[in-house]
């Protein structure tokens, strides 16, 4: 039995549901994050999978480039995170409501 | 025989990268939360290997797994007062439908996926520089070297933001 993309493919969606799953059942932020990390690393699999397929180097940047947006999304958002704790005192999602009416 | 070994490959962290994956999602210790993320992008890494794509693999691991978790690590340790998620409320309707709804979009991707990737089973045969640290290189300093700028613009503006929000805390804490 043979490797083929569809099994990269499938992969790469059931992480992704995961990550999916994750973000609407947590409350904390932090792993909120990582489940956003887990969806982006699912998305870099597709393009790495695709790459193997089409049998061109250039997927292989657009992954590293995928990488370089999702290190600066994390550091951004716990940053924003952090100052978040230091004002509100919680990293619960649930109790930031001050834009609720 | 190499091509058992491969799928062997292919399996193995497969499933134990979904684990791990399943494990983030459902620890309520952030953590472990993170250490098993950590794990499931070690897993990610070799199936990265797996695919002929050992820069990315090795980045995988160096940027992802050593920098971006240990990040991760730093700020639940700095900010965490040992309060666990309760997880007494999993049980609730928006929780169990959003379940339901996302077992329903799995099946509905797989299947897709499965009926259009229109390609026979196996990957064609690899070409002579397909995944080299040169091909990706001249790749990246040749044909995409716009996006490379952007992208260190990017990261520039990230760090900007960051100093940022961290001087205006500790102005208000001065305070």
């Amino acid at each position: 039995m043979t490797i083929g993309l569809a099994h990269y493919l499938v992969l790469a969606a059931a992480l992704f549901i995961i990550g999916l799953i994750g973000l609407t059942i947590r409350k904390n932020i932090i792993v909120l994050f990582m489940c956003v990390e887990l969806m982006l690393n699912s998305a870099n699999l597709t393009i790495l999978a695709y790459a193997r397929q089409f049998n061109d180097s250039d997927f292989h940047a657009a992954a590293l480039f995928v990488m370089v947006i999702a290190a600066a999304e994390a550091a951004l958002g716990l940053a924003l995170v952090v100052a978040m704790f230091r004002y509100r005192g919680t990293a619960d999602s649930t109790k930031l409501t001050l834009l609720k009416g | 025989m190499p091509m058992l070994i491969s799928s062997a490959v292919f399996y193995i962290f497969a499933i134990l990268s979904v684990i791990s994956a399943i494990l983030t999602v459902s620890v309520s210790n952030p953590v472990k939360s993170a250490v098993s993320m950590i794990f499931c992008l070690f897993c990610l890494a070799i199936i990265y290997f797996t695919l002929g794509a050992h820069f990315a693999g090795i980045i995988q691991i160096l940027v992802y797994a050593g920098a971006i978790m240990v990040l991760f690590l730093f700020v639940i340790m700095l900010l965490e007062k040992r309060n666990n998620e309760s997880f007494d409320d999993i049980i609730s309707a928006p929780k169990i439908i959003s379940l339901v709804l996302a077992v329903i979009l799995l099946t509905a991707l797989s299947a897709a996926l499965a009926a259009s990737t229109g390609h026979s089973g196996v990957f064609p045969a690899a070409a002579e520089s397909f995944g080299t640290l040169k091909a990706v290189g001249s790749s990246i300093f040749k044909k995409y070297i716009f996006v490379f700028e952007a992208l260190s613009a990017l990261i520039l503006v990230a760090i900007a933001g960051v100093t940022l929000l961290s001087a205006k805390n500790s102005e208000g804490d001065n305070k």
